[in-house]
Order: C-alpha cells, then structure tokens, then sequence
C-alpha cells in the first residue's frame, strides 16, 4: 500500500534555476527508502516538499491519496509525516521528555526507553546529553507524534561509525517492527545498503534501485 | 503539550532571560507611571502657583455717570454705592475666592477707662492725637496694606465677617498703651457730635514693614497717618459708629479670583448679575503681577509636558525593540516547532502568552513601586514633592496600553520569522 | 583575522541586531540629551519667573543731605544681582511763576489748610519714569496731552490740566520753579506735558493745598536736584528702587549695598519689597521639586534601563564566545572586540542623537515655548465701561527660554553614556569571561 506519492513533482528557486524536474516515486510503510546523491542535487528539498515545509512549483503530493496541499500543510506536518534532522533541533530548554510529548500523541517515557534513554537520561538538559542521545530523542519525538511517515535529513552525519550505526539500527526497526515508513537523504553508502529502497537524485531526475 | 504549558515553562526554565526582561519592563513601566504622575502634579503645581499671584478685579462707582452735589469740601459725586448685599452676590460667583472693602474714616480711640489713646510721635494736640485713619473691613486678610506686605500681623487673627466688634492695631501703638490681643478699647467717630461711642475688642495686632516716610504713598491722603497709627475694625463696628451719617458706602470693592485663568469668565458670570446697575459701576481686572509671570509658568510646565511625553514616547520603542530582538533569537526554535506541526498562530500565541506572564507580575509591582519611587527621589534630594501621587486611574492606563504595546510588539517582531517558509527558516540554521 | 576585522565584519554582517542596538542607543542618548536641555530651559523659565515677580529694595536717602549721587548710583548699579531694571525719585514743592516771574494760581478748594509761604507752590514729583510713578499707576493720573517725563527728559514740566487751564499755559510754554526757602533763586522748565485726575481726590479734610492734586508739577529729576540739593548739572536724587534677579538674594544684595562707601548709610533706610515673590515662593519651589524629581528619574531609569539592554544582548553571544576561545582567541581579546562593537555604535548613536535632540529642541522651542522677543505685559483691561486705562508695556529683561543643547551637556552625555555602555557590556560578560572553555563549548552544542 502506498503511504505517499509524488507525481511530476519540480522545484525551482527563486532565481529560477531548476532544482527538481519531474519527480515521480512512490512509497510504502513498513518500508526504509534511502535517497541518494551529490551535495546540492535537492535531496533535502524533496524530503521539505514531502514532509510538508514546502510546495512544489508544479506536481502533486499525495498522502492516503489525498493531495497535502488540500488538507493543509500544517496538519499534514502534524499528523501525516515526523522529521529528523542532522543537527538534532530539539527545543533546548525543554527536557528529552517534554520534547518528545511536543508532538504528544503517545506517552513519552516507554517510547525514549524504546530508543535507548532511561528515565534518569530522559530528565535531564538536553544540551546536555551525547550526540547519539540527542538524536535518539529526536527519533522519540518522531514516534510518539504517531505519524505514518518519518523523513530523516542525514540523521547521522554527526554521529561517529559506531553511534551512527546504532541509530541507523533504530531507523530500520521503526520501519521494519513498527511499521512506520521511515525515508532517509543521506550521502552514505553504508547507510543506503541498509534500504531496502533507494532513491538516487542526478541533476533533478531519479533512479529508482531496489535492494 | 499545549501552548499554555511551554509558555510556563519558557519563561520559568530559561529564568534568567525572564528575570532581565522582566527588570527592563519593570524599570520601563516605573518610569512611565512616574511621569504620569509628575504630569499630573505639575498641572496642580502650576494651578496652585497662579493662585499666587493674588490676582483680582476691583468694582468702582463710576463717577462719569452719576450726579455731582456740591458740599463743603467741594464736589462730590452722588453715585449710589455698592451695598453689603451686591457685594455679597458678587461674592458668590464661582472662582471667586475672597473679597474686600473697606470704609475709611478718623476714629478716636480711647482705653477701657475712656483714656485717650495717643499716637506714636503726637503733636502735642490732645484731641488730634487720639485721633487714627480706620478702615473697616470685611476681610481684613484682602486689604491692600496686608496684600502688599506693607503690614504684617504678629499676633492675633484677621477680621472677618464673623466679628461683631473687633479691631485690629499696630504693635508699637499696642505696646505704648500695654494693649493685648483680647483688651477691650473703645472708638467713637467724631467725640463733638453725637456719634456713638464703641466698645471694641483687639483681636490681633500688625507690624509696619514698609517704610513709612516713603513720600511714594503721599498720593493718597491715608498717608497723613503714620502706618502704626492705622486701624481696622469689623464691617457691622463701622456702620454703627457712622450711623449718623447718610452718605456713607463702598465706593469700590475688590474681588480675588483663586485662578487668573478664569478672571475674563468670572468677569463676565458678574456683569450678568441682574440686580446691580452696571451703568453705575466699572470693574477693573487687576492681573499684573499675573501678566508678567504666566508665560514663564506656562512655560515651564511645558517643558515638564514635553519631557514625560518624549519619555513615553521612548519607553515604548524601548518595549518594541528590546521584544524583537528577544523574538528574534528564537528563530531556530520557531522553525523546530512549525516543523513538528505547530501552527504560526499557536507559536505567536505562546510568545504572547510569556511577555503577559511576565507584564502580570510587573505591572502590579511597578504601580506599586512607583508610588514609592516619587518620594524616594524626593527625600534622597531634599525636595518635597507630596503631589506627585500614582493614582489607580495611571495604572489603569499603563496596564492596558502597555498590555496592547507588548502584543503588537510581539506580533510585529514575528513577523520577520512568520513570513518564511518552515523549509527556509530550517534551512537558515542547519 | 585581526580584532577589528571581527569588529567590522559582525556588524557589518548582523545588521538586524546592529541596528537594534544603535536604535536603542540612539533612543537613550536622544532622551538624555534633550532631558539636559529642557532642565537648563527650566532654569531659565525659573529664573524669569523669579526675576518678573518684581522683587525690589528702595534706597531711602531723604534725610542725606546730599542725596543719592550719580557716583554712588553707578557703585551701586554695579552690585552683582540686580536686574538692572531700576526707578529714581525725588519729592520737593516750588513756587510757580510763569515765564516772567508773575506768580501762578494755584487751587485753594477743599484744602484743609494753606501754611504760610505757599501761597503759590504745590509739590514737585520727579520720577525717572512718570508714568510709572505712584500717582499715576494707583493715583490714577494719566497724560491728556504731551508725554510723560523720562530719565532723559531735561528742565521740563507736567502740570495738571486744570491748573494749565486756570493759568493760560499749554504744552510748549515756559515758566518758571522757585524755591520755597530762597524766592529769587529760580530754574526756567518747559511744559512738555498735561494730565489730569480719573479718581476723586479723597478729601477727608486734612489735604494741605499744595497737595492737593490739580497743584502738584512732575519733573525731572536734574531740575529737582537743583530745588532740592542746589545742583542741576550733578544730578542727585532722594529715592531709589533696584530691582533684582531672585528675590532670595535681597539680604546679600541689600548688605553688599550698604558697604559701599563714600556715603553715610546711618542716614539712609533700606527697604525691601518682595510680597509677591514670597506669596509665590512655596509654590514655585514646590514646581521646582516636581521638574527636579522629573529629571532624576528619567536620568536614573534610563541608566539601568541601559546596563538591563546590554546585559540582555550580550547572552546571545555565549556560543561565539566558546568558538573564539576554542579557537585561542584570549578572553581579553574576546572582551575588547565586544567593547569595540559597543564604543563603534555608541558614537554613531551620540553623534545621531545630536541631530534628532537638536530637532525636538527646536521644535518644542519654536512651536511650544511662549515667544519672547522683549517680555513685556501689559495688564488687562476687560470691561466695557471703562475707556481703556492701558499700562504702557514694562520691558522685564527676561531672558528667552531656549530649549537647545549646550556643549557641557554634549560632553557628558558623550562621557557618561560611552562608560555606561562599556562598563555594562563588561559587567555583562564577566560571567562568561569566568566560564571555563569546556563549559562554555558543552553550553553552545
């Protein structure tokens, strides 16, 4: 069953120059999808346009069938998808508990020990926890807003092999065990062989490849 | 979680921000109540001191109209005179604060015993020097001599229109006689005729300040007598001790106003007095004194306006700039939450919702400090400044323009971060 | 990168928050500033009130034989506080004759008596100004014809109408003043003038006849120097009113008077007449505390109102911080680029501000301020049944009440506002001066 769709989806900048030509995919839940490619290819511009923070210059986005734009931007942000970013952006002066009830569909508490933080961890600062802790939280977060769909923009680029691996871990369990429908931008091959799909962007267009 | 609970628990986790700008908006919100208050004092301050300036109108008989008779001083006029009962509904205009007018005549005085009382410095002539130039009054307080400081009371009280019998003297007559406030003296008009002889009580005596032999007052024949050998009695004594005489009556009246603002209305409210002819009478304004200083205190109560109105002016672009640049270091935080689905209004709302926390607890304390504050820097420098009063009606004010100011501000200064798109706003900070 | 570079380069590249703070300082200097100068502008409009309350001292020489001389005036004109606004007066009685020495005619009617030798004289008034003279601001003379006599005015007369009239005299004749004591010694004046009486002259029948008003003559006051004291050229006079700046000082004034010497001051009775200023007194001061503890509070909130700001705005800079010391910038140096920052806007700020305090100065100045070209006054006359009885303008010498920034005020607002900045931005960075390096880093990531 396919979550979300895009259809001859293209982004272009304000100065006109073309950063998406055409996009068209497909994915499912249950699923890991990688996208691949170079710095500056609009990776990270087709994760915004799925998850809502942006709109496409021409081409439709559809969740449950449904075209985002109709049901409103906002709420498909809410309720449809969940980011992760590299930087973690967790709200700095609430505690991992509190910013993963930000989205507070789920209680927090077994979801953080689900990722790995236990209760002490999860009352503590945030600035002050481990890179990998943060980004666990952030992946918490994530869950516990109960969305079907989590997009991930290189949720690991901070994180050194070890951390970055445990992580990657999380991610394929949360698609694979929780069904959620987890899409990854990444420019890691070790992480993109975990896919099960991968996406690679070439100059606006995309490749599909299937592992 | 909704907006209400990460407002809370903004403002109480990230305090020391919170205790900063709740000192700035503390310090700000004293500084505009303050000058409200001082605003308002200088107005009663100004009010109060054109109160001093004593200024007043005066009603004279308007000889140009009346008839002339012919007596053996010479001509005089027979212009009616103002009576006891005109003056009275003069009086009763509104801004009018005293009034009076005085009889003149010669009185003999004599002790308790009927002892001529002699004069300061006598000629030798018995019957001349118990003689002394008397005025009655019907406020002795708004007689000239006392207004223009020529003579002071040093004891006793001022006449009015509450003594029956009372007559004030000098204290160098006072103390020639052994006199004091509370002996009874008598007075009589002119002894060779049948004028009645009147018992009367001292009720205050007066001191001559002015110099005496100044040639200046010689335009005015009271001057024949030495101040000290002044005197001045209650309105019902002198009508009983010229009670012979016909032509007697005020031939002017002068009238104190309690603001020279108002004299060209209250001129004005008197002409209208139906009762009183005023073919017969000419009101003169007498307003130097407050001619020469009212631009100066108008002036300075300009000044004092400007002043609390450029500091308000001030205190409110302090308030707008010192929330933008609060709002905007929390783009990135504005970004993480649009992201995770929270909507512009919602954020916005919670930013509001902090600076009113803080504005609830900082109104209140600064209306109360305020009212301290005012008399704080008064003692601190030695001024007394007892008008300068917070009243609830300030606060009223300041609290609900100064809640709309923190929320416009709030808005305004989102504004930059609201009119980018979530995408442009993360990618700002990554 | 040098420390400048990073000056420049910040605020040159964060031209949001720069802004926000040069507005900020800006606003702060502009208030300060203009508060200085409405302070000195309220000093001013105190001083004139003070001053045009007409607070004075008659000098009274009547009893000297010599008089006031012009010498002794001068020494006294000199005398620091004094407005400079002053009266001259003398009081004589002449004989009058016309221009051929026949005797005048003077009013017997309704005298109480006429003393022997005055068949044919009244009294002399001389006033450096007759229109302000007794007689006629409370006697209520006024000049029908001609004009009145001035400091200026040389040999010349106002007579009374009636008396002009019942003598066949007019304004442009000549006759003759005499003195009482000595009958042939006699000084020539031109009539330059008439007035007459508005008021009844209150006859309680004690008036003397040269008293009565239709015989009194005004005259100069050279010409009575010469009835009174026998000299015309050296002109001496018997009163005088100095008026003075601030009524508070007529004690110095009138003490510091007394020492000068070359005249026996034993003879002579100081008075002094204030009745107005001490009505007025506590009520000014009492407006005098209020624009005190106006100006003080603006001053000393607006001062923690500036330490606050750029305490607020240096805690944004916690994560810079950390990278410049990791980067092994010294923390001395970290401090003096944030001191530069803050000195480089302060001054465009201060420099800014004059221009925007000059303009509400003069705004307020030009549109707000009551206009005084020379103040005068001139007292109101509101009715209609009276012809107009109009004081002639008195010039008070009043100072013009300027709303502008005088230098010494530039200078320290200049001064105390860039030691306010720098010294609140290092207050404001000493706690995280103090952080260690690692502590600063584990704050930012």
């Amino acid at each position: 069953m396919n979550i979300m769709e895009l259809k001859n989806v293209g982004y272009a900048y304000e100065n006109k120059r073309k950063v998406l030509k055409g996009v068209n995919l497909s994915i499912e839940e249950g699923k890991m999808y990688a996208i691949l490619g170079p710095s500056g290819c609009g990776k990270t511009t087709l994760l915004s346009l799925m998850g809502g923070l942006d709109s496409p210059s021409n081409g439709q986005i559809l969740y449950d069938g449904q075209d985002i734009e109709k049901a409103g931007l906002s709420a498909h942000r809410k309720n449809n998808v969940a980011f992760i970013f590299q930087s973690y952006n967790l709200i700095d002066y609430l505690t991992p508990k509190e910013n993963v009830a930000l989205t507070s569909k789920l209680p927090p508490q077994p979801i953080l020990e689900r990722v790995g933080l236990t209760e002490e961890e999860s009352k503590r600062n945030v600035l002050k926890l481990s890179g990998g802790q943060q980004q666990r939280v952030a992946i918490a977060r994530a869950l516990a807003s109960d969305a079907k769909v989590i997009l991930a923009d290189e949720p690991t680029g901070s994180l050194d092999e070890d951390t970055a691996a445990e992580i990657t871990a999380i991610l394929k369990e949360c698609a694979h065990q929780m069904n959620k429908c987890v899409v990854i931008v990444t420019h890691s091959n070790e992480l993109a062989k975990q896919a099960d799909v991968i996406f690679r962007l070439k100059k606006g267009d995309l490749q599909v490849t299937t592992n | 979680m909704n907006l209400g609970t990460r407002a809370i628990l903004y403002t109480v986790r990230k305090w020391k921000k919170t205790l900063l700008i709740f000192c700035l908006l503390l310090s700000i919100t004293i500084l505009v109540l303050s000058g409200l208050a001082i605003a308002d004092a200088q107005e009663k301050q100004v009010e109060e001191l054109r109160g001093t300036t004593g200024t007043n109108f005066t009603v004279n008989r308007n000889t140009a109209t009346g008839g002339w008779g012919n007596g053996g001083n010479g001509s005089y006029s027979t212009q009616e005179y103002l009576t006891s009962d005109m003056m009275e509904k003069i009086a009763a205009v509104d801004g009018i604060e005293g009034y009076n007018a005085s009889i003149r005549t010669i009185l003999c005085l004599s002790d308790a015993n009927g002892q001529w009382l002699e004069q300061l410095e006598p000629t030798g002539h018995s019957m001349v020097d118990c003689q002394f130039y008397s005025y009655s009054c019907i406020n002795s307080e708004y007689h000239s001599l006392f207004l223009s400081g020529a003579l002071e009371m040093c004891d006793g009280e001022m006449l009015d229109l509450s003594f029956d019998n009372g007559i004030i003297i000098s204290k160098e007559i006072a103390d020639k006689h052994g006199l004091h406030v509370g002996d009874t003296i008598q007075a009589v008009n002119d002894p060779f005729s049948n004028d009645k002889t009147k018992e009367l009580k001292i009720v205050g005596l007066f001191e001559v300040v002015a110099d005496k032999t100044d040639e200046r007052n010689n335009y005015n024949e009271a001057s024949y007598y030495d101040y000290a050998n002044n005197a001045f009695v209650s309105e019902t004594t002198m009508k009983a001790l010229l009670e012979n005489y016909e032509d007697v009556g005020y031939a002017s009246a002068d009238f104190f106003v309690s603001d020279p603002e108002q004299l060209e209305g209250i001129i004005q409210q008197v002409q209208k007095i139906t009762s009183i002819n005023w073919n017969n009478f000419i009101i003169t304004a007498n307003d130097e004194v407050y001619e020469r200083v009212s631009n100066s205190i108008s002036d300075t109560g300009t000044l004092v306006t400007t002043l609390i109105v450029l500091t308000t002016v001030v205190s409110m672009v302090l308030i707008i700039l010192i929330l933008s640049m609060s709002t905007r270091s929390r783009k990135k935080e504005i970004g993480i939450l649009l992201a995770v689905g929270i909507t512009k209004p919602a954020v916005i709302l919670q930013y509001v919702i902090e600076v009113l926390l803080i504005a609830v607890v900082a109104f209140p304390l600064a209306f109360l400090s305020s009212k301290q504050v005012a008399g704080m820097f008064g003692t601190l420098f030695n001024k007394t400044a007892e008008n300068v009063i917070v009243t609830p009606q300030h606060f009223a004010l300041v609290a609900i323009w100064g809640a709309v100011l923190l929320i416009t501000a709030v808005l305004v200064s989102c504004i930059p971060a609201m009119r980018l798109k979530p995408k442009e706003i993360l990618s700002q900070m990554e | 990168m040098n420390l400048w570079k990073r000056v420049c380069l910040y605020l040159g590249r964060k031209k949001g928050k720069t802004f926000t703070l040069l507005a900020f300082l800006l606003v702060m200097a502009t208030l300060m500033l203009t508060c200085l100068s409405i302070r000195s502008a309220t000093e001013t409009a105190n001083a004139n009130i003070k001053k045009a309350l007409l607070g004075y001292f008659t000098i009274n020489a009547k009893t000297l034989d010599t008089g006031l001389s012009a010498d002794i005036l001068r020494q006294i004109l000199d005398t620091k506080g004094l407005s400079g606004n002053y009266a001259l007066r003398s009081y004589s009685y002449a004989n009058y004759y016309d221009a051929d020495g026949n005797s005048l005619v003077i009013n017997k009617e309704g005298a109480a008596q006429m003393p022997e030798e005055y068949e044919n004289a009244g009294k002399i008034v001389a006033n450096s100004d007759s229109e302000k003279d007794s007689y006629f601001t409370e006697g209520g003379f006024e000049i029908t014809e001609g004009n009145p006599l001035t400091s200026e005015s040389k040999n010349a007369v106002l007579l009374h109408d009636r008396f002009a009239k019942q003598n066949g005299l007019s304004v442009g004749d000549t006759m003759l003043l005499g003195s009482i004591i000595d009958e042939g010694d006699t000084i020539p004046v031109t009539i330059t003038g008439l007035f007459t009486n508005t008021k009844e002259q209150d006859a309680v029948g004690i008036t003397p006849s040269y008293d009565l008003y239709e015989n009194i003559v005004f005259t100069d006051l050279s010409t009575v120097s010469y009835l009174l004291y026998g000299t015309a050229e050296e002109r001496r006079v018997q009163y005088g009113d100095f008026y003075v700046n601030d009524p508070d000082e007529l004690d110095r004034i009138m003490a510091q008077v007394q020492e000068i010497n070359g005249i026996n001051w034993d003879e002579c009775t100081l008075t002094r007449y204030d009745k107005d200023y001490q009505n007025a007194k506590q009520s000014l001061e009492g407006l005098q505390n209020i624009v005190f503890i106006a100006i003080a509070i603006v001053s000393v909130v607006s001062f923690l109102v500036l330490v606050l700001f750029m305490t607020l705005r240096l805690r944004g800079r916690i994560h810079e911080t950390g990278i410049y010391l990791a980067m092994g910038i010294s923390k001395g140096t970290v401090l003096l680029q944030y001191l530069l920052e803050v000195f480089i806007v302060a001054a465009i700020a201060l420099l800014l501000s004059y221009g925007a305090s000059a303009a509400i100065s003069d705004q307020v100045g030009s549109k707000l301020l009551s206009q005084i070209t020379a103040e005068t006054y001139e007292t109101v006359d509101l009715t209609e049944n009276t012809e107009t009885e109009k004081q002639p303008a008195q010039d008070l010498k009043l100072s013009d009440v300027v709303v502008e920034i005088s230098t010494t005020d530039y200078a320290f607002v200049w001064a105390f506002g860039l030691v306010l900045c720098l010294a609140s931005t290092a207050l404001a960075a000493y706690p995280i001066m103090k952080m260690k390096p690692k502590n600063i880093l584990s704050q930012m990531s």
